[in-house]
């Protein structure tokens, strides 16, 4: 497939990676020549000097053909622009990022943003990043939760500590019933695929897959009680601090008390009236020990890490966590500091421009592809797959699908029940499957659910 | 300082005034009674004189639009209302109803300024020309004369919003339409609306066309002024007493909620706003202390209800109007009408004194304090609704409440001083501070000013039209820094 990324920035850069890795041609535009050798050095992408918005430049980059536009560059009007050209050109599939909230609800009816713009997919980094913030504050001490099938599945990730039940045992005396062991990454970022005699260690991140709901089986096994938020203080008053501080007030019970922490004065007051009266804007350095301890943060149930600096996100988070704080989330531009921030103590880490690229990469992969989420760096992913009928795997019982090593079905979702594959269940055309594996299996994994 | 500039704007209000004088003249010439003359000569001399003040201040500009700086603004306005108040106590003085010509102008001031003391006792005994200036002199003042003259006078383009700001009531003015002319002429006619709304109901339940139109003047400019001795306990009606709360309720809304409400489609959820909430709000819990008081006097429940209420509606709109004889009131019911006398009904209303949105942001200022005393980096701004008001603007209001009662407080020094019961000085500085007119003690319903020192009267005509200007206006008129030039 042909694709036009617009703007060799954070973002474009990383959106142009993953579609180039996927085996997708990839014309790569920006104005700066810097940033394009940059990208031409490093990845495997044809660049274009020039403006993203120029029709001539557009057709250079053969948007003719093109069946996908990514506009990503730091201004909203351009990518807007750039997408209004494009399908003026021809018709790829159009997705901007827009960052004005303004913009990105233009379109009452919300998600799709600027269709009636002739934008297919407005994508907000920001939306994105509080939006998966928020599902780890939902259950709270996981550092990593996502939804499937509708929020009818999911998976949960635990690091597991040393007083932890399920530590220093094997997958098959836990005595899971409603639960899957889907994966587990080691402390020195080795990937492995568990089967029952699988040893689980203190320092293990295991993956667990079940139906949504409390997940007392799995809390049982970390430890780990479960006690509803009443108490978040957000660090940093950027754009995504005040989108997470407005999502954790809307439409939620009133219980919540959100306390937001910025440095600088004039922003503290935008905040202030942007906000609803349940946030409290604080006006103080995150990183100064005196002010933790006057407002008492430490004591907050979760603390949200977003002051748009990665040292100082993470050394409030260290101080927090030896203050006592039970759930620390950090957002970092860097992904290698990520294996520091647990190292650190701090639970879970949010990377927006990998968020936004894997959600921009969901929105072309493989038709039967339901959703496509990157763990621990990349280094194992979870897929969301529909069994079409006519695929090799329809009608075939686990055991015999032939699965190559690297790959495991944590959970499979038929109408309305989540089941927990045994190596006699049968799969059937139309359900959907949750798979953990290793991205390198991804080729020779998904032909076998897609039908000819 | 464009002194000639002025002298016209000024010429112009004194024509508009003269002009004015006209409707009590026609009025006493219908009813054939001897005020004729008076209002006549005076409306023909004050036209006269404005044409003439008119024709020589505009020679210094060629008849084309002058820039109108603030200063030449606040000094139009200040001075308008001190001229006015002068050109309107002339036919009063002629007309023989007034034994000086400090009592015609102390009624005029108090026509004029919305306040509604008088110092006539019988008041029936007076010639309707005299009593129909008084309720017009109220409506001509309701909204503001300079507001008026902006709206159907030759035009005024570059600094007529510096006019209306030194005029205008209450704190943050919103716009209403671009063109502030539009905007003039829109809130004037509301204004318009609602009166002839008011006379009309008042007329179909029976008063006489006289009495329901000086009755709705005296209404909808939240003023007070009455044909009756009595005032609206002389009408003994429930239903006029209905209308008249109603109206007055009316009046003392921000006229731009009932353009929201009116011509913007927004009908009655144009009223869910946070200062309208707070204004019902004040009236509602006034009304209920004021009964429990009452009852607690010995008044039956029902009449102590229908006292309590129109009392805590006249109050707090500043209107002044009483349906029953409140000297005769307990003690403590008397004081919740001195401390309701320093609410004060809506911003861009007719009425006057410190306002509710004042005392809420006032509220809103003191709530965080006490939070700041918790978190002392908390940064909270002040928020009316779903808009935040700039640091500026809280300030100024908590400075006005401040300056407010400072001035309360001289005045009621003043009049203590010169010989007034404490009591009833303390009560007649927030009356006519406040524009409410009301007095209490000698000075009620059934009493009147008649008979204060003539210095005193020209006290309190100076108090009115301070009040009625929101106290910056004139005071800076009072300072030689404004005057010195620039």
């Amino acid at each position: 497939m042909q694709a036009v990324v617009v703007g060799a920035g954070k973002l474009g850069f990383e959106v142009a990676r993953r579609l180039a890795e996927a085996g997708h041609e990839v014309v790569l535009v920006d104005q700066e020549a810097g940033a394009l050798e940059e990208a031409a050095e490093h990845l495997d992408v044809m660049t274009l000097a020039g403006p993203g918005t120029s029709p001539s430049v557009l057709r250079k980059a053969g948007i003719e053909r093109a069946r996908l536009l990514v506009a990503a560059t730091e201004s909203d009007e351009v990518n807007i622009v750039a997408c209004l050209v494009a399908k003026r050109l021809g018709q790829p599939l159009c997705v901007a990022r827009v960052r004005d909230p303004e913009y990105a609800t233009l379109d009452p009816s919300g998600s799709p943003g600027l269709a009636g713009w002739g934008i297919d997919r407005v994508v907000r980094p920001e939306e994105l990043a509080a939006q998966e913030i928020i599902r780890m504050l939902r259950t709270p001490a996981a550092s990593e939760v996502e939804f499937f099938a509708g929020e009818r599945a999911l998976m949960v990730s635990f690091l597991i500590e040393p007083q932890a039940p399920a530590a220093g045992r094997r997958i098959e005396e836990l005595g899971l019933e409603q639960t899957v062991v889907a994966g587990i990454i080691r402390p020195d970022g080795e990937v492995v695929l568990p089967d029952g005699a699988t040893l689980i260690q203190p320092g293990d991140r295991v993956y667990f897959m079940a139906a949504a709901g409390p997940l007392d089986e799995v809390r049982r096994l970390v430890g780990r009680d479960e006690h509803p938020l009443r108490d978040v203080v957000i660090f940093g008053g950027g754009p995504l601090g005040l989108e997470l501080a407005r999502l954790l007030t809307t439409g939620r019970k009133p219980g919540l008390a959100v306390r937001l922490v910025e440095r600088d004065r004039q922003r503290c007051r935008v905040l202030a009236e942007r906000l609803p009266d349940a946030v409290m804007v604080l006006n103080a350095n995150p990183a100064d020990p005196d002010f933790l301890e006057e407002e008492a943060l430490a004591r907050a149930d979760a603390c949200i890490l977003a002051t748009g600096d990665d040292h100082r996100n993470l050394l409030v988070g260290t101080m927090l966590r030896e203050r006592g704080t039970p759930t620390c989330i950090t957002e970092l531009a860097r992904e290698e500091y990520i294996p520091l921030a647990h190292r650190l103590g701090i639970q879970a880490c949010v990377v927006p421009r990998v968020v936004t690229a894997s959600f921009i990469l969901q929105l072309v992969e493989r038709r039967n592809v339901r959703s496509l989420t990157l763990l621990a760096e990349g280094q194992a992913e979870i897929l969301e797959l529909v069994v079409e009928a006519g695929a090799r795997a329809a009608g075939r019982p686990v055991a015999r699908l032939g699965l190559p090593p690297g790959v495991v079905i944590g959970l499979i979702i038929r109408e309305d029940q989540v089941l927990i594959p045994r190596g006699a269940t049968v799969i059937q055309p139309g359900d959907e499957v949750l798979l953990f594996l290793k991205p390198e299996v991804e080729p020779r994994v998904q032909p076998l659910f897609r039908g000819s | 300082m464009n002194i000639r500039l002025i002298v016209h704007m000024l010429g112009t209000l004194i024509l508009f005034m003269g002009a004015a004088m006209l409707l009590p003249a026609a009025w006493a010439l219908a009813a054939g009674t001897p005020d004729f003359p008076a209002f006549l000569g005076a409306g023909l001399g004050a036209g006269l004189t404005g044409w003439g003040l008119r024709r020589w201040g505009r020679s210094s500009h060629s008849g084309g639009a002058e820039a109108l700086h603030p200063r030449e603004a606040l000094a139009t306005v200040g001075l308008g209302w001190v001229v006015a108040s002068l050109v309107a106590a002339v036919p009063l003085a002629w007309s023989g109803s007034f034994p000086s010509f400090t009592d015609a102008f102390f009624e005029a001031t108090s026509g004029l300024t919305t306040t509604g003391a008088t110092v006539l006792t019988a008041i029936e005994a007076h010639p309707p020309g005299v009593l129909f200036w008084r309720g017009l002199l109220h409506w001509l003042g309701g909204m503001g004369i300079i507001v008026l003259a902006i709206a159907i006078l030759p035009r005024l383009e570059v600094g007529g919003l510096q006019l209306l700001r030194a005029e205008a009531s209450g704190t943050a003015n919103e716009r209403l339409r671009p063109r502030l002319r539009d905007a003039a002429r829109l809130v004037w006619s509301i204004y318009v609306g609602l009166t002839a709304l008011a006379a009309l109901l008042l007329w179909a339940r029976g008063l006489s066309l006289f009495d329901a139109l000086v009755h709705a003047f005296g209404t909808i400019a939240t003023a007070g002024s009455s044909s009756h001795t009595a005032s609206i306990a002389a009408f003994q009606d429930p239903v006029v007493e209905l209308i008249i709360l109603v109206f007055m309720v009316l009046a003392g809304t921000n006229f731009a909620l009932h353009d929201r409400a009116l011509f913007r489609g927004q009908g009655l959820a144009a009223y869910r706003d946070p200062e309208f909430r707070a204004y019902l709000g004040s009236m509602g819990v006034l009304a209920l202390l004021l009964t429990a008081t009452l009852a607690r006097g010995g008044l039956p429940l029902a009449e102590a209800s229908r006292q309590g209420l129109f009392q805590a509606v006249s109050l707090i709109t500043t209107t002044g109007y009483t349906t029953a004889d409140t000297t005769q009131w307990p003690e403590a019911a008397r004081f919740l009408l001195l401390m309701a006398m320093f609410i004060g009904g809506s911003a861009g209303s007719t009425s006057s004194s410190i306002k509710v949105i004042r005392w809420v942001i006032l509220a809103r200022v003191l709530r965080r304090e006490v939070i700041q005393l918790l978190h002392p980096k908390v940064v909270l701004p002040i928020r009316l609704g779903e808009r935040s008001l700039s640091e500026e603007a809280v300030r100024g209001a908590t400075a006005f409440i401040l300056l407010y009662l400072l001035v309360f407080a001289g005045a009621a020094a003043v009049l203590a001083l010169a010989g007034l019961h404490p009591l009833t000085a303390l009560q007649t500085a927030a009356a006519t501070l406040g524009n409410i007119g009301l007095g209490l003690g000698p000075l009620g319903p059934s009493g009147s000013y008649g008979g204060l020192a003539p210095a005193l009267k020209w006290f309190l005509s100076l108090l009115m039209i301070a009040g009625r200007l929101e106290l910056y206006t004139l005071f800076l008129l009072l300072t030689p820094s404004f005057w010195r030039r620039a």
